[in-house]
């Protein structure tokens, strides 16, 4: 389905953004990233971040697709990012598809 | 006020949030849960019959026919067709003398739903008017849109006064000790649906824009809000002055329907206004259904009931379409089950900060002042009562409509059953000690939703009938429940394994803390 | 406490008192008579009735928080307190005596 598309790209792209960050590239996988790899999580979760509404509107219409994507999925699918991020770091590092990092 | 801009903003933040906080977690709970307004009645009301698909002429017909017998002769009639979410057929009539009443029918069979309910909608009159009806008194509504304000100046004291706001976008720390972990729960809630807040807050406003700010039907309208009302929202055809005139045959009113689906779109008359039925100057008005379009106002087609002329089409300003726009964002009446289920998680997300946020003020100042000061333990008892206290009325509510039986009166029980167990909640926050408070009130709040679904046997019966939007309400009450009970479980194991070691992030916290130059302020 | 600091604290509660009131009434009063100015200038300029309630009504609105944090934010409350009673005054000046 198309809207489940749009929600799995928004958490790929919220996670490639907050993997980024020291703290939680640092509980993921045990050393932060590298300034060239935080870049490019940086650049790879903007895009995702700009193309993961499109399935919806393609879906729903621009109206219906757009609005309901940033305004209630968007936040809804951060905050559960976020408590994946607290809980079980690893595997919210895994499900955005985040590779690990070469030793 | 205080030494720096960002002191200020610290003291309106947190007794500001104080306060506001008390009441707006009742607005925002009960705003979360009326966005399933649909679905909560049809729960509450076994009789309705869902997945019917029934013909769309056919049920018009019934209705008419049902209040050709009961009010030939009102001044105006109503009638929702079934939609997707609501598939029941309800009928209004207003006599000569102004009195309104409504039935609601089976779409195929056309017979009375007798059970009458205020579930799903009582959700909404405690979202926006404090329960208290804005007709008789705005007291309520206003006193809600304050809190809207509020919101709005907290938002944005809140960005100010939160220093690491990039650095902690996504940080929640849950082992850390109690103060921290709350706070960053708040934060996160707070900060990452920051636009859906702002917005929320902003948007309910405008919904209701001259009942809250009536200045402008003061100015130009010389204060009758009629005249504005009937331009601004096309209430043109419902006013009842005008005599009633000689008795006359109207067309049937599924062809006048067809014919107002030609602009509108087949299939899409969500409902109907009939005034002056069975006579000479009778006006057929049809309202376009919202599914499919971000929108409040609808496109409307009015019809002469006795010819079928048209006589007008609603053509909103470009100002007036933005309007519209902006209160659907609110509403959001409009999409299907997904759209829904974001905004109504988005909203428990603007509840749970607001709670968070009470536990804070309470953890932090408890930590500070190393014991319990009297006042704090109040502020702690309040705090129960305004958020474990509602939640479980919440629930309560839906209970009293299993078990209230049906008679003319019903309605009303529930709605009294919800006061009266937020009061007995308020009542036991004040003679308990709040660690224990919270803890039992949130562990009859999780009991309560548990039980909800097996009341009268309902929800063996959903799953026989493989009824999906009411197997959904129950399934939503056994989620909720168990989140309550875990929820409990978790916390009280972290309170009695004790203070936590202060870690690394702790230790820069403290140190930031330091540099506080007004401690009670912080 | 002794008599200084207890008259500082009776100080320091006035203030708070004068901006929970200017936050609140001050707040709507200014905004209230912003709609009232602003909707007579855009009727008079040639917006008709309904866009000229819609654009000035929901425009005003947003004054209301951010008057909020001014009370908070400024050296004195009776300042604020003053300032709104003002600013309501002249603009409620305009939007009754200007023709509309």
């Amino acid at each position: 389905m198309l809207v489940a598309a749009s929600l799995l790209m928004t958490y790929l792209a919220c996670g490639q953004l907050a993997l980024a960050y020291a703290r939680h590239h640092r509980a993921a996988f045990g050393r932060p990233p590298s300034k060239a790899r935080a870049r490019r999580m940086r650049i790879a979760g903007g895009v995702l971040l700009v193309v993961s509404p499109i399935p919806w509107i393609i879906e729903s219409g621009f109206g219906v697709g757009f609005t309901t994507w940033l305004w209630y999925a968007l936040p809804c699918v951060a905050v559960a990012l976020v408590a994946l991020l607290a809980f079980a770091p690893r595997a919210a590092a895994r499900l955005a598809l985040v590779p690990v990092p070469r030793p | 006020m205080k030494k720096t801009f960002t002191l200020s903003m610290t003291f309106l933040h947190t007794w500001g949030g104080l306060v506001m906080g008390w009441l707006l977690f009742g607005v925002l709970l009960t705003g979360s849960i009326a966005v399933f307004q649909d679905e909560i009645n049809l729960w509450a009301v076994p009789e309705i019959r869902t997945g019917l698909n029934p013909d769309r002429a056919t049920t018009l017909q019934l209705g008419v026919d049902h209040l050709n017998a009961q009010a030939p002769d009102a001044r105006m009639w109503r009638i929702d067709l079934p939609r997707d979410r609501d598939p029941q057929l309800i009928v209004a009539w207003t006599t000569p003398q102004g009195k309104t009443t409504s039935h609601t029918l089976d779409p195929v069979s056309g017979g009375v739903i007798e059970r009458k309910t205020q579930a799903g909608a009582f959700y909404l009159a405690y979202h926006y008017m404090l329960g208290i009806d804005r007709n008789e008194n705005l007291a309520g509504f206003m006193i809600v849109g304050l809190s809207g304000i509020f919101m709005i100046a907290a938002c944005v004291s809140g960005i100010v006064i939160h220093k690491r706001i990039f650095k902690d976008l996504f940080l929640f720390r849950p082992n850390a000790s109690g103060q921290r972990a709350w706070l960053d729960m708040h934060n996160v809630l707070g900060v990452l649906p920051l636009p859906f807040h702002l917005m929320m807050a902003y948007t309910g406003i405008v919904i209701l824009y001259w009942i809250y700010i009536p200045a402008a039907v003061q100015t130009l309208y010389a204060g009758d809000s009629v005249p504005f009302r009937a331009e601004a929202i096309a209430l043109e055809y419902r006013g009842l002055k005008a005599p009633a005139g000689e008795p006359a045959a109207m067309l049937p009113l599924p062809q006048l329907m067809r014919a107002a689906e030609t602009s509108m779109g087949a299939d899409k008359t969500a409902y109907i206004y009939v005034r002056d039925p069975n006579r000479g100057n009778a006006v057929f008005d049809a309202y376009r259904d919202r599914d499919d379009r971000v929108t409040q106002q609808v496109e409307q087609v009015a019809l002469d009931g006795v010819t079928g002329a048209v006589l007008r089409i609603r053509d909103d300003s470009a100002i007036s379409r933005v309007q519209s726009y902006i209160a659907a964002l609110h509403f959001v009446e409009w999409g299907g089950a997904a759209v829904r289920w974001a905004y109504g998680l988005a909203g428990m997300a603007s509840t749970g900060m607001v709670a968070a946020g009470l536990v804070v003020f309470t953890e932090k100042r408890r930590r500070k002042a190393g014991g319990d000061a009297a006042w704090l333990t109040w502020v702690d008892k309040i705090n129960v009562a305004a958020v474990a206290g509602i939640s479980v009325a919440c629930v309560a509510l839906l209970w009293a409509e299993r078990l209230t039986p049906v008679f003319p009166e019903r309605a009303q029980i529930p709605v009294l059953a919800f006061y009266w167990t937020w009061a007995a909640m308020a009542l036991h926050a004040a003679l308990r000690p709040p660690r224990k408070a919270w803890g039992e009130q949130f562990v009859l709040a999780g009991l309560l939703c548990l039980g909800a679904p097996l009341l009268g046997g309902q929800g063996w019966r959903h799953l026989a009938a493989l009824d999906g939007v009411r197997m959904g309400m129950d399934a939503t009450l056994i989620g909720t429940g168990l989140l309550c009970l875990a929820g409990v479980w978790i916390l009280h194991r972290r309170a009695r394994a004790g203070p936590c070691q202060p870690e690394a992030a702790e230790v820069e916290d403290a140190v930031e803390a330091l540099r506080c130059l007004s401690p009670p302020a912080c | 406490m002794d008599a200084a600091s207890r008259s500082a604290a009776v100080e320091e509660a006035v203030d708070i008192g004068l901006r929970v009131v200017a936050s609140i009434f001050g707040g709507y009063a200014l905004t209230y008579a912003l709609t009232a100015a602003a909707s007579v200038l855009l009727h008079r300029g040639g917006l008709d009735r309904v866009d000229s309630a819609l654009v000035s009504t929901n425009l005003a609105i947003l004054i209301y928080p951010a008057v909020m944090i001014w009370a908070f934010a400024a050296r004195r409350g009776w300042f604020v307190l003053a300032a709104l009673i003002a600013a309501t005054a002249g603009l409620g000046l305009v939007a009754w005596l200007l023709p509309r």
